[in-house]
């Protein structure tokens, strides 16, 4: 009676194996170049400019050290204890790991190889309401906005 | 020689003999008009929009866009629109001919525009300082500037903000074109000397301390959110009508004059409301 039926023990077993994997994996992200794109820091936040997409992207102070610190030798973990200590936000590689999945739809990014988990279509209030943090935290939740240059009719006849 | 004038096929026009021909240029853009009538361009150009002006063919070395008015040679008046080659429309009267052309000229002049950066977006000035109220058409931008004019504001434009390369907001001061029936397109020039209490008619560039991403809604109270500069900018190139062309200064420009402002995003009912809290709010900063 106490052995656990089949189902239950495959999937057990698979999902240990998973998270398994994913701790022996060490991600280590990489941005792009900079000298393809144009920055500009404003107020704490930082404007990158990219001409070959044409889009303007805006990163928060929390998504602006994760790219800038995503030189291809910092784990997602470190990147998770930089922007602890600097943002005052506890300590989590899944904020970690959705800035860098908006900092890649973004096209900010070179490699990311981020493993798929259930965390990846969150939104940035889904995972907020998820980590289950302090309303006053949010101002440190990464926040990635991008606007294409489109040009729309100007005048209506 | 086999035949007279009159038994003639009807000659074909050659788009290259125009009776009449005119450069333009606006805000470093260089256009050519010509026709093959010579009677229609003193018209056409009375209708150029602001901040364009004639210059001679010398001047122009090349132009970035060449608008022909080709006329059919046996009517009275059907013409045909073309801007660089292509065909943009075909007119039947003179009045269609000028409305067309006046509209598509500015449309031209917003996208193409190499000295200035245009962003699709109401202006008016408050003690010098701009308030930015970006948005597309029908969003309620002249109405919301008509409020502010009536208030006392100082009017910049209604429909575009033209701003240089250190971000500031220049004056496009055209008369206020406003849709006197409710979800109407066809819009009315009403001169703004009309608007009782106006602050004056803006002539020198201002620098932006507000910037209000507002759109009408029935029956909207006026709950507005701060947004952040660089959200700022980005509504600001979200409505920029000449990025496309030159997205790298619309990126200068618009971070440029978002650099000193505070911003704020929100639907609005009536506009009175929003100019309340909005002059409150900058003559409690002054």
């Amino acid at each position: 009676l106490n052995t656990p039926c089949r189902t239950c023990l495959t999937r057990r077993i698979s999902k240990t194996q998973t998270n398994f994997t994913m701790n022996k994996q060490a991600t280590f992200p990489l941005r792009r170049n900079s000298s393809s794109l144009v920055e500009k820091e404003m107020a704490g936040e930082l404007m990158i400019f990219d001409p070959s997409t044409r889009k303007s992207t805006c990163l928060n102070h929390s998504a602006a050290l994760v790219w800038h610190n995503s030189d291809g030798q910092t784990s997602v973990s470190e990147l998770a204890a930089i922007v602890a200590s600097k943002t005052g936000t506890p300590e989590d590689t899944r904020v970690i790991e959705f800035a860098l999945r908006k900092l890649d739809e973004a096209g900010l990014m070179e490699k990311v190889d981020l493993p798929a988990n259930e965390d990846a279509g969150l939104a940035r209030r889904q995972l907020f309401t998820k980590l289950g943090w302090a309303a006053a935290l949010l101002i440190g939740m990464p926040l990635v906005l991008t606007v294409k240059a489109n040009a729309r009719p100007a005048v209506s006849v | 020689l086999t035949g007279t004038e009159t038994e003639d096929p009807p000659a074909k026009v050659s788009r290259r003999k125009w009776q009449a021909f005119q450069h333009f240029c606006a805000f470093g853009t260089r256009f050519v008009l010509r026709s093959n009538r010579d009677a229609v361009l003193p018209t056409l150009l009375n209708q150029l929009p602001l901040g364009s002006s004639l210059i001679s063919a010398d001047a122009a070395c090349k132009p970035h866009h060449a608008y022909s008015i080709v006329f059919a040679p046996e009517s009275d008046f059907s013409a045909t629109i073309n801007r660089d080659g292509r065909r943009i429309a075909i007119c039947s009267s003179q009045a269609d001919l000028v409305n067309v052309f006046s509209h598509e000229v500015t449309n031209q002049i917003a996208k193409s525009a190499r000295d200035r950066v245009v962003i699709h977006c109401g202006v008016v000035t408050w003690h010098g300082k701009a308030i930015l109220l970006p948005g597309r058409s029908t969003h309620g931008k002249t109405t919301l500037v008509t409020r502010f004019l009536e208030a006392g504001a100082t009017y910049y434009s209604d429909e575009f903000a033209l701003l240089d390369g250190d971000g500031l907001v220049h004056p496009y001061a055209r008369p206020l074109q406003v849709r006197m029936q409710k979800g109407s397109l066809v819009q009315t020039q009403v001169p703004v000397e009309q608007i009782r209490g106006l602050g004056g008619i803006g002539k020198d560039p201002a620098s932006a301390a507000m910037l209000l991403a507002c759109r009408f809604r029935e029956g909207a109270r006026w709950r507005p959110v701060e947004i952040s500069r660089g959200a700022a900018a980005l509504e600001l190139t979200r409505h920029c009508t000449s990025a496309n062309r030159f997205p790298q200064n619309a990126f200068h420009a618009t971070t440029q004059a978002v650099s000193h402002l505070r911003a704020w995003r929100g639907w609005r009912g009536e506009g009175k409301d929003v100019v309340e809290w909005a002059l409150n709010l900058l003559n409690a900063e002054v």
